[in-house]
C-alpha cells in the first residue's frame, strides 16, 4: 500500500512526489514512457526554470534536475508503464497497471493526476481535403526532430501561433527546412511575444493573423493548401482563397488537459479548464485524488506546472495521513465568461490558513486592468496590469481567507 | 427500347442533347454535358428504360478522374499462371478469393493498392443490413438476405467480432404509424423478423433517444462488423489455404482472343488465367471496358463517415436512423451505429461526385450531417467527433448489383455496382460466384476439392480485452505485450508486432492502425505514430524515411537531420 | 529616437520603449526588471541570442543528444555555428552541462550537453 501514487513523471508529476516524499509519504511515481520528463525531454529550447531555479535552461536540463532529486530522495518510480484501470476501493484506490513485467494492481491512499495534455489534432478543426501524409501536429513534429534526428518536411507551412508552432518553426529553419509562413485564424498570436520575436523574426518567417487552411490536398503526401481569410467571427472571407504549394503542414491549434484517468474515476471536470475542478489544495470532486500540471490546465510556463505539482503533491500526502480536514463545505470562486477563459481553483475551501494560489486567463487583450477579488460584495484583493493577454497565465496570491458560506466570492476584471 | 424517346426525355429534363444508341444490350450515351450533375441525370433516364445496363460516355469540360495506381512498372509476374484471376482485394474479391480456395485451383488475387480493403471496404459503416430495405426479389434483396445470415458463421469461422444489435427505423411523428404495417406487410413476405416499438419500448432499447423520437421500427437481425477487418480476416484465411494475393498489382489492359480472356497485363508483368473476376469496386467499369464487355458505368456516390470518442459510446448501442420520408432519394446514407470498437459512428452521407476515388471531405457537408443525424440521441455533440473520411459507393444506374457471367466472353465474370447493402451481402455473393466459376472451369477440366482447405481462422490476441490472469500469462511469456505505445486503444507493442507478422505483409502505418487500432484514438496517433514507425523499421529492416503511411508516396518523414 | 522592443530575456516579455540619441540609449521605459536595460542595449547594437540544438551520437537508443551555447551569440553566427553543431557525433558518456565544442567559431562560447548521455554499448 503506497501512501501516494502520482500519475505522470513529468514535471508536474515529479515535483509532487517529492513533495510528498519531503512529507514523509511512501510514494510511487507511474511513467508511461521510458524515462522520466515528461514532454520537456523534447522541448530543447530554452526559457524553462526562471522561477523555480533562478537560471534559463533548456527542457531536458529542467527535466534532468528534477530527476536527479527524485533519485536522491530515492522515490519509488516505475517507467514504461501504463495505467490500464482507476478504481476507488472504500479508503484506498486501486491502479492496475501494465507493463513489460506483467499487470499488476497497486493500491494507495491517495492519488495525484498529473497526466499532462496532449495537442488538438486536424481533425479537430474540421479542415477540407484529403487525408495525406505529412500533416503532424507540433509536438509530434518536436518529437521526430529533437529525440529522433528526423525531419518531417522540406517545405512546410504552420496552422496556428501556439508556442510550440513558433518554437518549432525555428527548429525546422534550424535543421534545414523551409517554413512559409505561420497562419493563425485569429486577429492575434496565441503564442508568447517574445517566441514570435526569437523564433519567428528573427529567421524572417512571416506570421499572418486572421488567415487559416481552408482545404489541405494531396492524395497521399501533402501537396498544397488553400489559404483563405477570415472576418472578426473567424468565417471565411470570399474570393480571398489562394494556393501554397507545400510538402507538410505542423498545427500548433491548442492543448487538451488529458483526464481520461480522472474521467474514469468521475472526477468533476471543468468546462473552463478541460481539467478537473479543484479546491486550493488541488483536490478534485472525489476526495483524495488530487491534479496539477497541465492536466490541471494549461500552463504558459513549466515552473507554475511544478509549483501546482508541489501543491498537490504535498496535500496528497497530508490527506493519506489524514491530516487533511476534509471540510466538505466550500465556495465556488465565481468569475465572468466573457472576461476570464478560467479560473483555478474553481472551489474555495471557507477555513484555509495557507496561502491561496489562483491561476488565470483572460479572455481578451485588455491594457490597464485591474483585477479584484470581490467577497461579500467588499474588495480583499486588488492587482493592476499594464496588460493582460489569453497568451500568459496570470496567477495571484491570496493570504489567509476565512470565508463564510453564505457569502459570495468572485474574481473581477475591471479597468483601471 | 425507344432510343429517340429517350434522346428526347434527356434534352427535356437535363437540357443536354445526347446520341442514345444500343450497345451489349445497354442502352449508351455519347456528348458532353457542363455539369456532372446532368451526366448523372441522364443516366438515370436512360436506366428507367428496358435495358440491361446504361453505358453513360458523357463527358463533362473538366476530365480529372485521376484513379491511385503504383508508381512503378516491372516483370515480376510475367511467369505467373492460374485458374482464377480476380481483380480487387475489396471485401468482395477476397470474400470470393476465399470461398473458391476450397479447390484444388490455382488462384490469383491482384490488387492495385498497398493492402487490401483499401477503398469502400475501409471506407464504409460496417453495417449488415438486415435486408429491409431493398426491392423485394430483387439480386441486392436476394444478397442482403443470404449475406446477413451467412455472417453468423463466417464471422465465427474467420474470428471476427460482430454485435448483433438489431437496428432501429425511427420516426418523429405518431402520423407515420401506419407505415408500420407496411414495413410488416414487406417483412413476412421476406420472411423478416420485426416489431413495431412505441416510444416507451424504445428507451428501453436506448435510453438516450431524443424527445422528437416517437416511434420504431425494430430490426433484430441487423449487425455491425468493422468492414475492413472482415476483409483482411477473408484475405488472410484465402492466403493461408493457398491462393496468391499481389498487392501494387494493377490491371493495365485485358487481352483476349475471340470470346475468351487469356491473360491480362499488369504494371508487374503478363499474368494467364483461364476466369477472370472484376471485383474492382468504382473501377469494374474500366476492367469491363478493357475486356470489351462494358454494359454498365459506375457513378461514384460519396459518403462522408464521422466518428465519435469512445467516451460518449455509451450513450448509444444499436443501429439507428431517421429516414427522410421522400420517394426520389436513392439513398441518403446512414445514421448512427455503435461500432464494434466502441466508438459512436455517424453517418455516412450521399452524393454524387465525378471521381471514383474522391476521398475528399468538406467542412460544411460533415458538419451538416453530424448535427443532423446527431438529433436522434442527447448527449453526443459535434465536439466528440474525433476523425472523418469519405468512400465512395460504386453505384450503377440501374442501381442493382451485377453479378454474372458475361454474354459475350466465355470467362469474364462480372461482380459490379456492389453498392449498399454490399458489405452485407458479401458471403452471399462470394457463394454465388463461386458456383458461376465452377461451372466455368468444369467445362474444360473437373474441379477437385482443396484438401487442405481449413476453414478456420484465428485473430491477433487483443489484450485490453482480456481478463487480467490471462493477459498476465501473455505478457510473462512475451514482454511486448506488456508495453504500451497506443496510450488511447491501450495496444502493445506486441500487437503491433503480431500484425506485422501476419499472413498478408504489412509494413504501414495505416496498415497497422486498421489492423490493431493503434492510432484511432482521441489524439489521432499525435503520440504513437512515430513509435509505430520506430517498429516497423526495426521489424521490417526499413529505414524510417521507408516507412509509409499508406504507399509508397506517401511518406512520413523526409530525411535525417544533420 | 525612440524604439520599441520586446524584451526576450524570460517569457515575462517586457514590451518595453527604448529611446536612443546619437547610438546611445538614454532611457529604457515598461521593463519589469534590470534585464531589460541590458537585453536593449544588446538587442540595439549587438543583438545576440542562445543556440539550442542537437547533436548525433552513436547511439542508436539515443539518436540525438540535446545542447545549446553556455552564453548568448550573435544572432548572424546562428547558420555558422549550426554547421559546426551538425558536424559533430557523440559516442562517448557525457555529463549534462559538459563541452561539447569549445570555443565555437572563436566567439569564447561553448556547445554544452542539456542532458546526459550514457552511450548503450550493447548497440556499438
Amino acid at each position: 500500500m503506497y501512501d501516494v501514487i502520482v500519475i505522470g513523471g513529468g514535471p508536474a508529476g515529479m515535483a509532487a512526489a517529492i513533495k510528498a516524499k519531503q512529507n514523509g509519504s511512501k510514494t510511487l511515481i507511474i511513467e508511461r514512457e521510458k524515462k522520466l520528463g515528461g514532454i520537456l525531454k523534447q522541448c530543447i529550447h530554452d526559457g524553462f526554470g526562471l522561477i523555480k531555479f533562478k537560471k534559463q535552461l533548456t527542457g531536458p536540463e529542467y527535466a534532468q534536475r528534477y530527476t536527479e532529486l527524485v533519485n536522491e530522495l530515492k522515490i519509488e518510480t516505475m517507467v514504461n508503464t501504463y495505467v490500464s484501470n482507476l478504481k476507488v476501493n472504500g479508503d484506498f484506490f486501486e491502479i492496475t497497471i501494465v507493463n513489460r513485467k506483467g499487470i499488476k494492481v497497486l493500491f494507495s491512499k491517495a492519488l495525484v493526476l498529473a497526466n499532462g495534455c496532449r495537442e488538438r489534432s486536424v481533425k479537430q478543426i474540421f479542415i477540407d481535403g484529403t487525408r495525406p501524409s505529412g500533416v503532424f501536429t507540433a509536438g509530434t513534429a518536436q518529437y521526430l526532430v529533437n529525440r529522433k534526428g528526423y525531419l518531417p518536411c522540406k517545405n512546410c507551412i504552420i496552422l496556428g501561433s501556439g508556442d510550440i508552432g513558433l518554437i518549432m518553426a525555428r527548429r525546422l529553419k534550424l535543421e534545414g527546412a523551409n517554413v512559409l509562413g505561420v497562419y493563425e485564424v485569429k486577429n492575434s498570436p496565441s503564442g508568447l511575444t517574445r517566441n514570435i520575436i526569437q523564433c519567428l523574426d528573427d529567421y524572417n518567417i512571416p506570421l499572418y493573423l486572421s488567415k487559416t487552411i481552408s482545404t489541405i490536398h494531396g492524395k497521399n503526401r501533402v501537396i498544397g493548401v488553400d489559404i483563405v481569410s477570415v472576418d472578426e467571427n473567424l468565417k471565411e472571407i470570399p474570393n480571398t482563397k489562394e494556393y501554397i504549394s507545400c510538402d507538410g503542414v505542423i498545427l500548433s491549434v491548442g492543448l487538451i488537459p488529458e483526464n481520461e484517468n480522472a474521467e474514469s474515476l468521475n472526477v468533476s471536470i471543468s468546462k473552463n479548464t478541460k481539467g478537473p475542478i479543484v479546491d486550493q489544495n488541488l483536490m478534485t470532486s472525489i476526495p483524495g485524488v488530487f491534479s496539477c500540471g497541465n492536466a490541471l490546465h494549461v500552463n504558459d510556463l513549466v515552473d507554475y506546472v511544478s509549483e501546482s505539482g508541489e501543491i498537490a503533491g504535498l496535500n496528497a500526502s497530508k490527506y493519506a495521513f489524514s491530516h487533511y480536514e476534509n471540510f466538505d463545505e466550500f465556495l465556488n470562486l465565481e468569475f465572468n465568461d466573457n472576461d476570464f477563459l478560467y479560473v483555478v481553483p474553481q472551489k474555495l475551501k471557507i477555513n484555509f490558513n495557507e496561502n491561496t494560489i489562483i491561476y488565470f486567463r483572460v479572455k481578451e487583450e485588455i491594457e490597464n486592468c485591474v483585477v479584484r477579488i470581490l467577497y461579500d460584495n467588499k474588495c480583499i484583493y486588488e492587482k493592476k496590469y499594464n496588460k493582460v493577454k489569453p497568451p500568459e497565465m496570470e496567477r495571484i496570491i491570496l493570504k489567509n481567507i476565512k470565508l463564510d458560506i453564505t457569502k459570495s466570492i468572485s474574481l473581477n476584471l475591471g479597468k483601471e | 427500347m425507344n432510343l429517340e424517346k429517350i434522346r428526347k426525355k434527356i434534352k427535356k429534363k437535363v437540357g443536354i442533347d445526347v446520341k442514345v444508341s444500343e450497345e451489349l444490350h445497354a442502352i449508351k450515351l455519347e456528348g458532353n454535358a457542363k455539369e456532372w450533375e446532368q451526366v448523372v441525370k441522364a443516366g438515370y433516364i436512360a436506366a428507367d428504360s428496358k435495358c440491361k445496363g446504361v453505358i453513360n460516355n458523357i463527358l463533362v469540360d473538366t476530365i480529372d478522374d485521376s484513379i491511385s495506381k503504383p508508381n512503378f512498372y516491372n516483370e515480376e509476374l510475367d511467369q505467373e499462371e492460374c485458374d482464377v484471376l480476380i481483380i480487387g482485394a475489396g471485401i468482395i474479391g477476397c470474400s470470393i478469393a476465399r470461398e473458391l480456395s476450397k479447390y484444388k485451383l490455382n488462384i490469383i488475387l491482384v490488387e492495385k493498392e498497398h493492402d487490401v480493403a483499401m477503398h469502400a471496404s475501409s471506407r464504409n459503416d460496417g453495417m449488415i443490413h438486415p435486408g429491409f430495405a431493398p426491392k423485394i426479389n430483387s439480386l441486392k434483396s436476394k444478397m442482403n438476405l443470404r449475406g446477413n445470415y451467412l455472417y453468423n458463421k463466417i464471422s465465427e469461422d474467420l474470428d471476427v467480432e460482430m454485435n448483433k444489435t438489431g437496428s432501429l427505423i425511427l420516426f418523429d411523428s405518431y402520423k407515420t404509424l401506419p407505415l408500420s404495417l407496411i414495413f410488416s406487410i414487406k417483412c413476412k413476405k421476406i420472411n423478416l423478423e420485426s416489431k413495431t416499438l412505441l416510444r416507451k419500448k424504445l428507451l428501453e432499447l436506448e435510453p438516450n433517444l431524443a424527445e422528437k423520437v416517437k416511434w420504431g421500427y425494430y430490426l433484430p437481425s441487423a449487425k455491425v462488423m468493422s468492414p475492413y477487418l472482415m476483409t483482411v480476416a477473408y484475405a488472410e484465411n484465402a492466403v493461408n489455404n493457398g491462393i496468391k494475393l499481389y498487392l501494387d498489382t494493377c490491371v493495365m489492359n485485358v487481352v483476349r482472343k475471340n470470346k475468351e480472356i487469356t491473360h491480362v497485363i499488369t504494371n508487374q508483368g503478363e499474368i494467364k488465367t483461364k476466369v477472370v473476376i472484376n471485383a474492382a469496386g468504382t473501377s469494374a467499369d474500366i476492367i469491363a471496358d478493357m475486356a470489351g464487355d462494358r454494359f454498365y458505368t459506375i457513378h461514384p456516390r460519396k459518403g462522408e463517415i464521422a466518428l465519435a470518442d469512445k467516451k460518449v459510446g455509451k450513450y448509444f448501442n444499436r443501429i439507428a436512423g431517421m429516414p427522410e420520408i421522400s420517394l426520389k432519394s436513392k439513398s441518403k446514407g446512414g445514421g448512427l451505429i455503435k461500432t464494434v470498437a466502441g466508438n459512436i459512428l455517424i453517418g455516412p452521407n450521399a452524393f454524387e461526385v465525378q471521381k471514383k476515388e474522391d476521398y475528399t471531405t468538406s467542412n460544411k457537408s460533415l458538419k451538416e450531417m453530424i448535427n443532423d443525424r446527431l438529433e436522434i440521441i442527447k448527449s453526443v455533440h459535434q465536439r466528440d467527433v474525433i476523425t472523418y473520411f469519405a468512400g465512395t459507393r460504386a453505384a450503377t444506374y440501374k442501381e442493382e448489383f451485377i453479378i454474372e457471367l458475361s454474354e459475350n466472353l466465355d470467362n469474364f465474370i462480372h461482380v459490379a455496382g456492389i453498392q449498399s447493402p454490399g458489405f452485407a451481402s458479401a458471403p452471399a455473393i462470394a457463394e454465388r460466384v463461386e458456383n458461376i466459376t465452377l461451372e466455368v472451369l468444369n467445362k474444360s477440366f473437373n474441379v477437385e476439392k482443396n484438401k487442405n482447405y481449413n476453414p478456420i481462422r484465428r485473430k491477433n490476441k487483443n489484450l485490453n480485452i482480456m481478463d487480467k490472469e490471462e493477459r498476465d500469462k501473455l505478457i510473462h511469456k512475451n514482454s511486448d505485450y506488456g508495453e504500451i505505445i497506443c496510450r488511447c486503444e491501450e495496444i502493445s507493442k506486441g500487437e503491433i508486432i503480431d500484425a506485422l507478422n501476419s499472413p498478408i505483409s504489412v509494413d504501414t502505418v495505416d496498415g497497422i492502425k486498421r489492423r490493431t487500432r493503434a492510432g484511432m484514438g482521441r489524439c489521432q496517433g499525435g503520440f504513437c505514430m512515430p513509435l509505430i514507425m520506430e517498429i516497423i523499421s526495426e521489424y521490417k529492416n526499413l529505414k524510417m524515411k521507408d516507412v509509409y503511411k499508406k504507399n509508397s508516396e506517401s511518406t512520413i518523414v523526409v530525411k535525417e537531420t544533420k | 529616437m525612440i524604439k520599441e522592443i520586446t524584451c526576450i530575456s524570460c517569457p515575462n516579455g517586457c514590451e518595453m520603449s527604448v529611446e536612443v540619441v546619437e547610438n546611445k540609449i538614454i532611457r529604457v521605459e515598461n521593463n519589469k526588471c534590470e534585464r531589460g536595460i541590458s537585453f536593449a542595449n544588446e538587442e540595439i547594437f549587438n543583438p545576440q541570442r542562445m543556440l539550442c540544438s542537437t547533436v548525433k551520437t552513436s547511439d542508436p537508443k539515443n539518436l540525438r543528444l540535446p545542447v545549446r551555447t553556455d552564453k548568448v551569440i550573435p544572432k548572424n553566427k546562428i547558420f555558422e555555428a549550426m554547421k559546426c553543431i551538425n558536424n559533430i557525433v557523440i559516442n562517448k558518456n557525457i555529463q549534462m552541462g559538459e563541452k561539447i565544442i569549445e570555443n565555437l567559431l572563436g566567439l569564447g562560447v561553448s556547445i554544452i550537453a542539456s542532458q546526459s548521455l550514457k552511450i548503450n554499448s550493447n548497440n556499438v
